[in-house]
């Protein structure tokens, strides 16, 4: 009887621990294996990238583990959990923040100072560096904000198509009168905007525009009650509430603002870069759109939100793997490589400014589509990741959602959102 | 019995003993100790004693989860055994095509709850929803179902939807327990003139309390622990529609809070089984044994 309790002990205690293994090292034959986590695989990274590493490292076998974007980070939390993730991965910059945070994520500070130049790449190479100053990652593609207009509807209601000049203001004033009731029932059937209830392309660029942050500059103390930062919230909610743009409950009933905008619903919205794919594969035949870069804010200035999704070193992975993970890195990083970043729109834009010239060169749909990383040069603002970003970020979203609709004042929500970010910050 | 067939005994039991150990007795220990950790599972937990319980219980989402739980529990269950008892009813009559019925109303009980919750997220949708369209039939509508701001409008959506699925389950024990009355009792009270409603509310359903009472414990318990519907049904509206399943998902996966998670999971089930505890206290004065 001992000894069968003695047994399953050791089969518990052997399950316990079977997820705690160190990640592969050098193999015996003198190579690496080196494990690149791809969430979406072909669709995120372009292949002949892969390729031609493969065939300028043979010291270094590529082993790829793919998994569909959705299901990515799930996966790669537990593999965290397990000391059993990629040695380098694409991970988005809300999440990168944490994994830097409890110690998952290799500080590259360094090694982007040993070997790259950061005149050849846009702001965004060290957009992933925390306010301590280290870096989590660095970044695999770009996507930034911009306003996309349906050419159509503004054709219909006699107004020019938006410039670079525009201001908010003006922004607002088109929106007015590109809101119609069309089958007169007296209800809203065409939006001149449609406000999202995010951070990328909803509060932060109104909160930016009105000169105001939601964190201070050690991203550890909310910012939520300065008068900068809580005007800019109250011009957030005002399109829903003056009737310029609908509530989340109509946007969510017409499939998102994505796609209430490809149906013709939504004359404005302010998007990412990456919505391009989903308005080109889904928009009926002849339907026109540009883009134009985000509107001049209040405070006489412009800020363009952009939101890279960065490569990351899994910390655990052992000495010879992060440096063949860096090796990657720096590939993925070259001429040879950005060309073909740029080439092919999968996520994002590339982050070489060589690549983003030739970008410039070649026709696309959107035409217009330069003022995405145009925009970030000259007004890139990140979204004030941290350690506690995927804590906070959703739990402002939820209040601004019931500001929209009025279940709470204006007045009670800041106070909200600055009581419930401050308790999320207590972590940093 | 000799020592050598005790020891196979232990063998054939093993499967079930290890799985119990490794996968229920395990986690609930270990989830009790690290309820009174600092755990994010990359780094080793740091004892913090009561901490994730002041914390949980000072969150205002805690709160938020126990009403629309309750609010849940309450229209699921109310739903469920009354609709379970009608269709039971109906069901214990010799008709013909009987079989069919009741595999008919038992079919949404083995389809995954993942799945429905996806179909009947259509059937909601207030735009192109089928039961927006039925409602302007007769008159009502149009609602905004779980595509609602408005919490309770969410939860009650979601209640009807599994009420729908698991009524199969609770018709299918109703109609057991009522094969279970003896003729002679129905007998004796058609001789002394109840009608068919008499006979139900004084003598079906008093004899029906015990297993109404099985089903209220058991559909409490598992109703108090729901997420999957709600997980795949909550719309970006706004509405405060945290369950307790989800806070618990939330903060052991997305935040990676993995002390904070137990902590609420342990008071959800001191809450639980506090509940279990009302009831059982509340048998003796509506569930009648033969």
């Amino acid at each position: 009887m001992k000894k069968i309790i003695c047994l399953m002990l050791v089969c518990i205690m052997a399950v316990s621990f079977a997820g705690c293994g160190k990640t592969n090292e050098t193999n015996g034959d003198g190579t690496v294996t080196l494990k690149l986590g791809l969430p979406g695989g072909k669709t995120v990274t372009n292949p002949e990238i892969v390729e031609l590493f493969k065939s300028k490292h043979p010291n270094i076998k590529l082993e790829i583990d793919e998994t569909p974007w959705s299901d990515f980070k799930k996966k790669l939390k537990m593999q965290v959990a397990t000391s059993n993730a990629p040695t380098v991965f694409i991970m988005d910059s809300g999440y990168v923040a944490a994994l830097g945070g409890m110690g998952a994520a290799v500080d590259l500070t360094d090694r982007v100072k040993r070997d790259l130049n950061p005149e050849e790449y846009s702001i965004a190479l060290t957009a992933g560096q925390d306010a301590q100053g280290h870096l989590w990652g660095v970044p695999h593609d770009l996507n930034s904000v911009a306003i996309y207009y349906n050419k159509t509807l503004f054709d219909e209601a006699n107004l020019p198509y938006p410039d670079e000049n525009w201001t908010y203001e003006e922004m607002f004033e088109m929106a007015k009168k590109l809101t119609k009731d069309i089958d007169g029932d007296g209800k809203t059937d065409q939006y001149g905007f449609c406000s999202l209830n995010n951070i990328t392309a909803g509060w932060l660029p109104f909160v930016t525009a009105n000169g105001g942050v939601p964190l201070d500059e050690t991203r550890t103390k909310s910012m939520f009650k300065d008068p900068k930062t809580v005007e800019g919230l109250r011009r957030y909610i005002e399109p829903v509430q003056t009737g310029i743009s609908p509530g989340m409950e109509w946007t969510a009933a017409n499939g998102g603002a994505i796609a209430a905008f490809y149906m013709g619903k939504v004359a404005m919205l302010m998007g990412l870069s990456s919505a391009i794919k989903n308005i080109n594969a889904n928009a009926a035949e002849g339907f026109e759109y540009d883009v134009q870069i985000l509107p001049i804010g209040w405070d006489g200035e412009r800020h363009c939100v952009y939101v890279p999704n960065y490569w990351t070193i899994f910390s655990r992975a052992s000495e010879a793997e992060q440096d063949a993970a860096w090796e990657w890195i720096k590939f993925y990083l070259s001429e040879e490589a950005q060309m073909l970043v740029a080439d092919e729109f999968l996520a994002g834009y590339p982050i070489k400014h060589t690549a983003l010239e030739y970008l410039n060169t070649k026709e696309s749909a959107p035409a217009n589509t330069k003022v995405f990383y145009q925009g970030v040069e000259e007004y890139g603002v990140t979204l004030f990741e941290n350690k506690t970003f995927e804590e906070w970020r959703p739990k402002v979203d939820t209040i601004t959602a019931q500001m929209f609709r009025g279940d709470v004042t204006f007045e009670e929500g800041i106070d909200e959102i600055d009581k419930q970010v401050s308790e999320a910050l207590l972590e940093e | 019995m000799t020592k050598k067939h005790k020891n196979w005994g232990w063998v054939f039991v093993s499967p079930y003993i290890i799985g119990f150990l490794v996968f229920s007795l395990y986690p609930i220990v270990f989830s009790g100790y690290i309820s009174f950790t600092d755990y994010d599972i990359f780094n080793p937990p740091q004892w913090v004693g009561f901490k994730n319980y002041i914390t949980a219980l000072n969150m205002a989402d805690l709160w938020m989860g126990f009403r629309n739980v309750f609010t849940y529990v309450l229209i699921l269950e109310t739903l469920q055994i009354s609709i379970g008892c009608i269709l039971a009813v109906l069901l214990n009559h010799a008709i013909k095509g009987i079989s069919a019925f009741r595999v008919m109303y038992f079919m949404p009980v083995l389809t995954p709850i993942v799945a429905v919750s996806f179909v009947w997220t259509y059937m909601y949708n207030p735009m192109y929803g089928v039961l927006n369209y039925l409602f302007k039939f007769i008159g009502l509508g149009p609602f905004k179902f779980t595509f609602s701001g408005l919490w309770v409008e969410v939860v009650a959506s979601i209640a009807v939807m599994s009420a729908w699925k698991g009524v199969g389950y609770t018709t299918i024990y109703l109609l057991a327990g009522l094969q279970n009355i003896s003729t002679d009792v129905n007998e004796a009270a058609r001789i002394d003139g109840a009608g068919a409603v008499r006979k139900f509310f004084n003598i079906t359903l008093p004899l029906l309390s015990p297993m109404i009472f099985f089903l209220l414990m058991k559909g409490v318990i598992d109703a108090m622990q729901v997420f999957d519907a709600f997980y795949v049904m909550q719309q970006a509206t706004g509405a405060n529609t945290t369950v307790i399943g989800t806070l618990i998902y939330n903060n052991a996966f997305e935040y990676s809070k993995f002390g904070l998670a137990s902590a609420i999971g342990w008071i959800s089930f001191i809450v639980i089984a506090i509940l279990t505890l009302i009831q059982k206290r509340a048998e003796k004065r509506w569930v009648y044994y033969e």
